[in-house]
């Protein structure tokens, strides 16, 4: 069993002297770190507690997905630090791993803060490894000791740091303990005078000397480690090697097949094994545990979250008390009321509108900061107090439901339902952040493996997840309706499931596999969650502010031109088509500049519209295009081609659906 | 009968996960086992497997072999500590395989289930 072996010491050859001389082009200072580790371990904690900033940290792998960068002073040095999206090993299966590997390549780091779960050294060191041999400085952080102290286990850092040859510091990132030791390790780097080489088979090692010997100085990384990304296939080593010396390529490829030849199995397999029973032992060596078999809370309460007869209605309970009751009801109903009605109806806009008059005498000027679609009337009034009760709601329970780990336990329920429309249960949760903002959530499509499943979301994000305002807005308008609620909701459900199964059927690829951890069910910080809803809510703002301001001011100046009302006219026939009045085209319009604008804006006219308007209205809202900051995000992960064809395609569909809607309700004489 | 003849002749199998017809895996439907006769140099005997899906719920087995169609699919086993020799439970079946190698809890779909064979 297993491969029998000799472990041998020796010191990684050319490290330091094919490292020198690669500078780090992004960053300010000298000195820098960047924090590496397999998906939910905490970097993100350890990030927000080294540099004060608040970077989203949920209980979901994969909740960073670009690189994060913050600074710190230490010792009166400023350091760079930069928080990368976890990855399992260095070769990468989606888009956020590869992300992360190559800010490690390209950049260079002085230093790399490696963080790993305690409960799960043996399946978290093989990366520790494989990264000190790529010659970084590595320290490694072994992070949630508290949880494992719970569950009986106790590590030996000291023989631990000797088994890898890089520093070891216990922490419990949460609470910061052993923070101090991290930055200890920053200020007086001490690697082990024997530098820890992972043994390989004897067929493998000749193939590591072989490609070794050809390899010239000055990659990024040692060049034994670069042998063993080659010999395993690694793509990003071979353009490395392509780019620097194109004509080693066909010496090295041979080396490859031979040894391949010789070990008579793919070299992948043999490789990883070998990594990850030298990773065994070392985990075997330095933890020590006792038995503690006591069923927790977590244990029964993710029991009922996975079995679909409990599941399902659990699901549904969510939904019911998130979306519709804290959200819906509350966010949309009482709190848009008391800020719009009470504060901006009767104090705000009134004062200011009082103001602006006594000051000026312009008309124009008049129009554009109070008008119908003044700066303040408009802008200001949509912003912050129709956008802003609903989207801090739902910001704020969504933070709590991430922090428990229940999206990764959705996903494994539906992923039935998911592979049914070419996606994986991983879908679930670019879904789910997608009810937040639909931006945020095409970036995290990135998390998606094969590029079928990232356009099937892409699409599906614009076509039909309505983002936190809309959906807000849109309860708050129906909800006097239950009849029109169900045939929004139905219709919008059924475009997802028709158009996500078209979609598998007609664009080409592998059918997804779905795969994911489960992380434990862990009780939500309330400092965690406050931080994350205030951090989303600034972003939002910040993102929402400007374009109100400069929708209010296109809007202004189209009007002074005449343009304006010469676009409504001309929407007009395409919203009558759907049995809407005049005046709503100014909502479509709207909905060009964003979706919430739009929303916000069919808000403002409810009194005009009877409640099958009203669905309809809804209903095209929701499909409708995305909004600005969607599209431009669409262009730049999914390429000009795919994001035009997506926006041409959700606007057709939205006012066919529109016209089908009317049509049916006309023709059936169906009242609301 | 049907299923003798089956096993000894090379029955072509449509992968599930790579979408082609392979040659390479003989699959008896009903029961879910494996036989693999070329991807592993130790099981020539073509003796029969087992693989993950033929496992209750509660029950656990040592890991023998992973048989994977895509290099990735070997690296998410791996990463998650899935490799033989660990001992893997089956700690739910549906809708989907929820396993537990040691402190680690792995959600995934029936076909990469497949792939983990083990000793029985």
């Amino acid at each position: 069993m297993g491969i029998e072996q000799e472990y041998k010491q020796k010191q990684c050859k050319g490290a330091s002297a094919s490292c020198h001389g690669v500078g780090s082009p992004d960053v300010t200072s000298e000195r820098w770190i960047a924090l590496t580790g397999q998906p939910n371990v905490g970097k993100s904690l350890l990030f927000n507690r080294l540099t004060g900033s608040r970077v989203a940290v949920s209980n979901y792998p994969g909740t960073t997905v670009a690189v994060e960068k913050g600074q710190f002073t230490l010792a009166r040095d400023k350091y760079d630090i930069w928080d990368l999206p976890g990855m399992y090993s260095l070769l990468p299966i989606t888009e956020e791993e590869r992300v992360a590997k190559m800010a490690l390549f390209r950049n260079r780091p002085s230093f790399v803060l490696h963080v790993v779960d305690a409960r799960n050294l043996k399946r978290m060191l093989p990366l520790a490894m494989e990264l000190s041999e790529t010659g970084l400085k590595v320290i490694l952080v072994v992070n949630m000791m508290d949880e494992a102290e719970k569950e009986g286990l106790e590590i030996d850092s000291e023989q631990l740091s000797r088994e890898t040859g890089i520093p070891v510091v216990p922490t419990v990132a949460v609470t910061g303990r052993g923070l101090n030791g991290i930055l200890k390790h920053v200020l007086n780097y001490r690697r082990s005078n024997h530098h820890r080489v992972i043994p390989f088979e004897e067929s493998v090692e000749r193939g590591i000397s072989g490609i070794e010997e050809l390899l010239d100085d000055g990659y990024p990384l040692c060049k034994r480690s670069l042998a063993q990304l080659l010999l395993q296939d690694d793509k990003d080593a071979f353009n490395m090697v392509a780019h620097s010396q194109p004509e080693a390529n066909g010496t090295i490829r041979r080396i490859i097949d031979e040894a391949s030849t010789r070990a008579g199995e793919s070299l992948l397999y043999l490789m990883r094994l070998s990594i990850h029973h030298e990773a065994d032992r070392i985990s075997h060596e330095t933890t020590t545990r006792e038995e503690n078999h006591k069923i927790q809370w977590s244990e029964k309460l993710s029991r009922l979250m996975t079995w679909p007869v409990t599941g399902v209605p659990l699901l549904l309970v969510v939904i019911y008390l998130v979306f519709y009751k804290f959200v819906g009801v509350f966010g949309a109903g009482t709190l848009v009321d008391f800020i719009e009605g009470q504060l901006f109806g009767q104090y705000i806009n009134p004062g200011i509108s009082g103001f602006v008059r006594d000051l000026t005498g312009v008309e124009a000027i008049r129009e554009l900061i109070i008008g119908n679609y003044g700066l303040v009337t408009l802008g200001l009034t949509y912003a912050i107090a129709i956008i802003l009760p609903v989207v801090g709601t739902f910001f704020f329970a969504f933070s709590i439901i991430e922090d428990t780990g229940y999206l990764p336990r959705l996903s494994f329920m539906i992923d039935r339902v998911f592979k049914k429309i070419g996606l994986s249960g991983r879908a679930v949760i670019p879904m789910v952040l997608g009810l937040g903002c639909d931006t945020m959530a095409t970036v995290t499509t990135r998390t998606q493996e094969t590029s079928r499943e990232r356009v099937i979301a892409t699409l599906l994000l614009a076509l039909a997840i309505p983002c936190s305002a809309q959906l807000g807005v849109i309860f708050a308008l129906l909800a006097p309706f239950p009849k029109a609620l169900l045939i929004w909701a139905g219709v919008i459900i059924g475009n997802f499931l028709l158009v996500g199964y078209l979609a598998s059927r007609i664009i080409p690829g592998h059918k997804p596999a779905f795969f994911m951890e489960l992380p434990p069910l862990r009780l939500p910080k309330i400092s965690n969650v406050l931080a994350k809803t205030y951090t989303r809510i600034v972003w939002y703002l910040k993102e929402v502010f400007p374009l109100f301001i400069i929708a209010s001011l296109v809007i202004w100046l189209l009007q002074l031109t005449g343009v304006f009302p010469f676009i409504l006219k001309n929407l007009e026939p395409l919203v009558n088509g759907m049995g809407l009045p005049d005046a709503t085209s100014e909502v479509f319009f709207f909905g060009f500049f964003r979706r919430d604008y739009g929303a916000a804006g069919l808000y403002d006219m409810k009194e005009m519209l009877s409640a099958g308007q009203l669905t309809i209205a809804a209903v095209v809202l929701t499909l409708f295009v995305p909004c600005i900051a969607q599209l431009m995000v669409m262009f730049k992960e999914r390429g000009a081609k795919t994001a035009v064809g997506i926006f041409l395609f959700v606007l057709a569909l939205a006012f066919s659906m529109g016209w089908l809607l009317h049509y049916i309700f006309t023709t059936f004489n169906i009242m609301i | 009968m049907l299923r003798a003849v089956l096993k000894m002749f090379p029955v072509p199998y449509f992968c599930p996960i790579c979408q082609r017809v392979s040659l390479f895996l003989f699959k008896d439907r009903k029961t879910g086992k494996t036989t693999n006769k070329y991807q592993s140099s130790q099981d020539i005997s073509g003796e029969e497997e087992f693989t993950l899906t033929t496992l209750k719920k509660g029950e656990s087995a040592v890991v023998k072999r992973l048989v994977t169609h895509e290099s990735k699919n070997l690296q998410k086993f791996l990463a998650m500590g899935i490799l033989p020799g660990r001992i893997v439970r089956v700690l739910q079946r549906y809708p989907a395989y929820i396993v537990e190698v040691d402190r680690t809890r792995v959600a995934m779909d029936q076909e990469l289930a497949r792939g983990i064979v083990i000793q029985r």
